[in-house]
């Protein structure tokens, strides 16, 4: 005992070093390798309030160039007159009914408050949360494609996993076909998406379009991803696809938020497909 | 230190930690580029504080940083590396005089060429261990030590104009 307080005594200043750094290192590991869920809610006001100071004087600077987005939105709105005939408007956001009169999913505005692009993970902050009705697992799109999805909800602020983040992975769809292989970003340039695996027989060439399906529950069918950019055989069997997304994550301010009301529905069910399998 | 440097050393830290999460992490230049440099407030401190106390304060600065950031732990964990190595550098390599004048390693204080020397390697040591860190692993080892290599080159830059232009010749205790 009395060589272990001698011990104490003299390397107190030591482990002192060690304990903070295994207190920062079990923080690491614990709350940073998915969701960071109740990290992110408690502290989320704070640093939020803070973002949206920030947001609040840097969103003057792209208030041109975002009017003519908004402008070319309605006008394609206006001429989609088959969509407005199934949507309903409410307060403020705005659903779209499937063909048996059903609400499928909804909308809501949202303003992107922190953003980052150049990490392996990237994720970014949009300004509205719980109270306004934003809940884990909606897509988030804007006029021009798809951005990412959210992973975090605070009071009055939600944090998604952008489309750059090596976990976001995505079915898409050239014309009607289905492209299987699962579509993710590489962690490289921010542009460009991949497919690694596309069976060889599929005929693709690049400026093609490229569409959400239906099979990924936080997207509606049909929202642009991006165009095929290269396409390259790798054996007789397969081929490698890459996608330039085109959307610019890097410069995302106004997004839409997409509820899909019965996601949680979808995914109840498939879990329970999976844990019979197991 | 006493009361008032505390209060000091507190605002100087809580403008760098937001001059680096409001300005410097929002210029996307190139992946390899993420200086840092809020961790000048602990180049700065006392060289004979009680170097425990260092590494309490260094956690909390770099506590302050992950909050912004959203990577709880990261910051902190380089953040007391880097305190500890500041020790280990002080005890070891520094020049004998700033330990017995109890002076605060600024620009102002020392000569221009050991403290680049000094806010080189602390820049080194850092961003290698904050880009080692954030991977998690040495698959990229190249992609880290590029990383290391550029934004600790612009940082150390940015740290001098730091000096430059804030730091008060003041008198040594």
């Amino acid at each position: 005992m009395q060589n272990l307080l001698r011990f104490l005594a003299v390397y107190y200043h030591f482990l002192i070093f060690v304990v903070l750094e295994l207190l920062a290192l079990s923080a690491l590991v614990n709350f940073n390798n998915y969701h960071q869920s109740r990290y992110f809610a408690a502290v989320n006001n704070i640093t939020g309030t803070i973002y949206q100071w920030q947001n609040d004087v840097t969103g003057y600077f792209n208030l041109r160039s975002e009017n003519q987005i908004l402008m070319q939105e309605n006008l394609e709105l206006r001429e989609r007159d088959s969509v407005l005939n199934y949507a309903s408007t409410r307060n403020d956001s705005v659903g779209v009914k499937d063909t048996t009169g059903r609400l499928l999913y909804s909308y809501r505005t949202a303003k992107v408050i922190n953003n980052s692009i150049y990490k392996r993970r990237n994720y970014f902050t949009i300004n509205k949360g719980t109270s306004q009705g934003v809940r884990r697992n909606m897509g988030v799109i804007t006029p021009d494609g798809i951005a990412g999805k959210i992973v975090d909800v605070g009071g009055n602020y939600a944090l998604a996993m952008s489309v750059l983040h090596e976990e976001f992975v995505i079915t898409p769809k050239i014309g009607e076909r289905t492209i299987y292989g699962g579509m993710r970003w590489l962690g490289e340039d921010p542009t460009e998406l991949k497919i690694d695996k596309v069976s060889g027989h599929i005929p693709l060439a690049s400026g093609d379009s490229v569409y959400t399906t239906s099979y990924s529950h936080f997207f509606p069918e049909g929202i642009l991803i991006g165009t095929v950019s290269r396409v390259q055989a790798t054996n007789a069997n397969y081929q490698e696809l890459w996608v330039e997304l085109s959307n610019d994550i890097g410069q995302l301010s106004d997004v839409y938020v997409v509820e899909n009301h019965y996601i949680e529905e979808i995914l109840e069910l498939e879990e329970g497909a999976e844990n019979e399998r197991d | 230190m006493s009361g008032i440097r505390w209060i000091g050393f507190f605002f100087t830290s809580l403008a760098l930690v937001l001059l680096q999460v409001l300005v410097i992490d929002q210029i996307g230049i190139s992946r390899f580029i993420h200086p840092q440099i809020y961790f000048l407030a602990l180049l700065g401190l006392p060289v004979n504080m009680k170097h425990w106390v260092t590494y309490v304060v260094a956690f909390a600065l770099g506590i302050t940083v992950d909050v912004f950031v959203n990577t709880p732990g990261l910051h902190a964990f380089v953040c007391t590396l880097m305190a500890f190595s500041r020790y280990i550098y002080l005890s070891n390599f520094a020049d004998k005089d700033w330990i017995a004048s109890n002076v605060r390693p600024t620009l102002s204080n020392t000569d221009v060429l050991s403290y680049l020397l000094y806010s080189g390697i602390f820049s080194l040591l850092f961003h290698f261990f904050f880009f080692a860190l954030e991977n998690l692993s040495f698959a990229h080892f190249d992609e880290i030590l590029l990383s290391t290599l550029y934004s600790s080159s612009i940082s150390v830059l940015l740290i001098l104009l730091i000096q430059f232009t804030f730091s008060p010749r003041e008198s040594n205790e």
